[in-house]
């Protein structure tokens, strides 16, 4: 399609024609900056403004001309837009039965244009689709709010920062494919537009437009060449970049950053890609549901302290740990999980951050040879391999059950189930047995429990019994905090909310003929129950099973009376242990890793481990000195969660998304297991 | 009953040892068998000789004070009892078989004589004693940690 030309007397008809029957977003001047919103007339442009920024610092200048889009990105972008800071996710309510109701609240966003978006712009929603439409699952607002985008009309950049790095990034300044309808280069007497697509083509026609005259061409193109050099900085090679960062761990540039670095979140806020939240019970008074509850989502920052902690334990307590995180996840481990780098280039964190840390000399600086910070020294040389990114994107092909294929649309609204019945294990665990109308857990998958006005908990399933028409569950749950506490105080007729079943479970088939050797710590027996009665039933497919379950005391022995009945098995071994006893008790004392070195293990045994992290590195170690390699060896990782789908970036753990990769995982994909700060 | 050098070769860290150490070692070693819930030893007892479990479970218990009577650890096939005989020292837990436990027995006395003879014999039997003390060491610790208690 030939290119055309809207001199800038005419800008108000391009305005007038993309406000059509549609809500018009684009740039205009608030508070200082030039952020992106609602414009009704081309004189809110940014006519003859334009910015300095520099690490920590922007500012607005007199451009001396008239140009309406001579500017560099600001703080805003259509994040705000597609991803909303906080909405609402659905509403808890007693319908008219008595019963609860949870309802879906679903944005019904209007038709909307956008002017004036850059190729960095455009870069960063195709991120963010990878994240909210193409992983394991597709949200339906944030889907929603993308469809409702009808028109964009992009201008490409000629007025970049000298925090821009979108030639590094490989994302701008020209704007490529049909990423936009209509793309836009302002030169000074007004626009050289080109129709990208139908739509586009359609808008162009409405528009007093005419010819390009050469040097307008020529200008046009000069100024975006000049563009091209000025942000291919070659500060940053992004090639090969996420396994120089995860070879750089131990590096003392760490220190160093994180010295600087106040922890404030504002890079994580005005990044254009970064997606992580927090979920939180709204609108409720604590207690029973009188009237209503909401769940509301709201834009979390892995520099919070919150944003990893569990109960009891925090994988990356420091600054460190989360400057860490921010970066080797934004340009490493991304990249893994979604296909494309987190970094489009757009300058933003560094501009913004009070501190003014600069993204590529951080970066840069690791990126050199690794100067050990001496922490390297604690034993852990062996490299972090990065999942391949194509085996991440199409998490289907590994090993063991998957919720599902392709993308399914999840809304995060739990359906409502009753507590049938429920069995007391110990002083503060209970089992829940729950009826449920979802699809049956694998064995070594989870449900996200809900309690509306208390808050939701991702808790594995110990048992399963499929009927015609609904699924019983067993849920055995440590009352630790406020929503397991609420759930283990339920009575049977309680009625809860339940999503999933969610994760990769036990790889069952991988076991089949070969010696299964079980290890299960505390309640990490709850998540392995289902795959032992698997096991028990089947001694045909398992003929040598070993169990070795380890607690604080006999007392703390979950299913006792079922693991007798596993014990009148005669495939079936089983040896308990605890920490701490009376004389009278006739088990073992000890921590179960003594038992793994009593020659218990043939050397060609596969294993299945879950318990506290600690306990599971040391029985790993015991495994492997017995023979038994870490490919051979799955493990259950519990990291923080709130989706469950890869959305709300709470469950990193290095390269992985706990809730999508695993909770189950091969041993030897876990190569962080037990390092601090992961 | 008198023991031969093969049954002191089949557990492993005497294995490598020369056959005439092991011979040696035979000499002052004799089997036991004992019946479940017999008493070992007490702990405070006077220093005494050295065990190897050749078949059964051992519970180790001590006291503590207002604290009554704790199993401490469940020893069983292959491992090592009574350690502290090799330091001449009293000793520090009650051992108890829970189960009818076959023991081989080494004259302490004449072990650390024996040691003190032909230092390849104790560096070999100090070594094994010394691997077996920190891996429990090891295990206390994480014991002491309580990682499945209430963070
Ligand atoms: C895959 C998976 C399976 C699990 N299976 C079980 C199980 O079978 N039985 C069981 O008792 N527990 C299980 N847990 C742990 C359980 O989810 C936490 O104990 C629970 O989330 C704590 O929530 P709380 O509100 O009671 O505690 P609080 O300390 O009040 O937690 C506040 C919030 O932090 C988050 N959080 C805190 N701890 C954890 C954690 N360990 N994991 C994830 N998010 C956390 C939650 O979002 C929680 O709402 C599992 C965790 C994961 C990740
Ligand atoms: S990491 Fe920084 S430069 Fe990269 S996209 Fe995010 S805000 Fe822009
Ligand atoms: S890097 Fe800068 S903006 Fe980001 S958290 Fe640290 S101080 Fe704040």
């Amino acid at each position: 399609m030939s290119a055309r030309f809207l001199p800038r007397e005419s800008f108000a008809t391009l305005v007038d024609a993309l406000r059509d029957g549609r809500r018009l977003l684009g740039p205009r001047v608030r508070d200082g900056a030039i952020t992106f919103g609602d414009l009704e007339a081309a004189e809110e442009l940014p006519i003859g403004i334009g910015d300095e920024q520099s690490p920590g610092r922007y500012r607005l200048r007199d451009r001396g001309d008239d140009r309406a889009f001579g500017y560099a990105v600001g703080p805003t972008s259509l994040k705000e837009t597609l991803f909303p800071p906080r909405e609402t996710l659905f509403r808890a309510e007693r319908r008219a039965d008595g019963k609860v109701g949870f309802v879906a609240v679903k944005p019904k966003p209007e038709a909307t244009a956008v002017l004036g978006a850059r190729a960095c712009e455009l870069a960063a929603i195709g991120v963010q689709d990878r994240v909210f439409v193409h992983g394991v699952a597709s949200e339906p607002r944030y889907r929603a709010r993308r469809d409702a985008l009808r028109l964009v009309v992009a201008v490409q950049c000629t007025s970049p920062a000298a925090t821009c790095f979108c030639g590094d990034a490989g994302t701008g300044p020209r704007v490529h494919g049909d990423a936009a309808d209509l793309i836009a280069t302002e030169v000074d007497a007004g626009l050289v537009l080109e129709a990208r697509t139908d739509e586009g083509a359609r808008l162009l026609d409405r528009l007093p437009t005419r010819e390009v005259a050469g040097d307008e061409h020529v200008e046009a193109e000069r100024d975006l060449d000049a563009a091209t050099t000025k942000t291919r900085t070659g500060r940053l090679a992004f090639e090969g970049l996420p396994e120089r960062l995860f070879a750089a761990l131990d590096h003392a540039r760490w220190d160093e950053v994180a010295a600087r670095c106040l922890a404030c979140g504002n890079c994580t806020n005005v990044c254009p890609t970064c997606f992580c939240s927090h979920a939180e019970e709204a609108g409720a008074t604590a207690g029973a549901l009188e009237g209503r509850s909401e769940r509301v989502r709201v834009w979390e920052s892995c520099f919070s302290s919150d944003h990893g902690a569990m109960h009891g334990a925090n994988p990356r307590a420091t600054t460190k740990d989360r400057y860490r995180q921010w970066l080797t996840h934004k340009l490493g481990s991304w990249v893994a999980q979604f296909g494309t780098s987190g970094c489009v280039g757009c300058g933003r964190c560094t501009t913004w951050c009070p501190a003014g840390i600069d993204l590529v000399e951080e970066a840069r600086a690791l990126d050199g040879p690794v100067e050990s910070a001496g922490s390297a020294a604690d034993g852990f040389a062996s490299p972090v391999v990065l999942p391949e990114a194509s085996s991440a994107a199409e998490p289907a092909d590994r090993e063991g059950p998957l919720s599902c294929d392709a993308p399914r649309a999840e809304d995060l609204v739990p359906r409502a189930a009753e507590v049938l019945a429920i069995t007391r294990e110990t002083s503060d665990v209970v089992t829940l047995h729950v009826r449920d109308h979802g699809v049956a857990a694998e064995p070594g998958q989870f449900l996200q429990l809900s309690l509306p006005t208390i808050g939701e908990a991702p808790i594995s399933v110990s048992g399963v019994s499929r009927a015609e028409g609904f699924v019983d569950v067993e849920l055995t749950i440590r009352g630790v905090g406020a929503t397991t506490r609420a759930l283990t105080s339920l009575e049977p007729g309680a009625e809860l909310g339940v999503r999933g079943p969610y994760g990769r479970g036990w790889p069952l088939a991988a076991l089949e003929g070969a010696p299964v050797v079980i290890v299960a710590g505390g309640v990490g027996l709850a998540p392995l129950r289902g795959a032992i009665r698997a096991l028990v039933e089947a001694p045909e497919r398992f003929p040598d099973v070993r169990l070795f379950v380890g607690a604080r005391a006999p007392e703390d022995l979950l299913y006792p009376r079922e693991m007798i009945t596993w014990l009148e098995r005669s495939h079936v071994k089983l040896t308990v242990t605890v920490d701490h006893a009376s004389p009278a008790w006739r088990g073992h004392v000890g921590v179960v890793t003594r038992l793994l070195r009593r020659g218990a293990i043939p050397e060609d045994a596969r294993a299945l481990v879950c318990g506290p992290e600690i306990m599971m590195r040391f029985t790993s170690d015991a495994l492997l000195a017995a023979g038994v390699a870490h490919d051979r060896q799955w493990l259950t990782m519990e990291r923080h969660m709130k989706c469950a789908v890869g959305f709300c970036g709470r469950c990193q753990m290095g390269p992985h998304l706990v809730c999508r990769d695993g909770p189950v995982f091969r041993r030897d994909e876990l190569a962080l297991l037990g390092r601090e700060g992961f | 009953m008198t023991v031969e050098s093969r049954t002191l070769a089949s557990f492993p860290g005497l294995a490598t040892l020369p056959t005439d150490a092991l011979a040696s070692i035979a000499s002052l070693t004799s089997e036991e068998r004992h019946r479940a819930d017999s008493l070992l030893f007490s702990e405070g007892d006077a220093p005494g000789d050295l065990y190897v479990i050749v078949r059964g479970h051992v519970q180790l218990t001590q006291r503590f004070d207002g604290r009554g009577t704790t199993a401490v650890l469940t020893l069983s096939d292959g491992e090592l009892l009574g350690w502290s005989a090799l330091l001449r020292r009293p000793r520090v837990a009650s051992a108890r078989a829970l189960t009818e436990t076959v023991l081989l027995r080494m004259n302490a006395s004449a072990l650390l004589e024996l040691c003190e003879n032909d230092p390849r014999v104790g560096h070999r039997v100090m070594a094994l004693a010394f691997e077996e003390v920190a891996d429990r060491l090891h295990a206390t610790r994480l014991q002491l940690l309580d990682v499945f208690g209430s963070k």
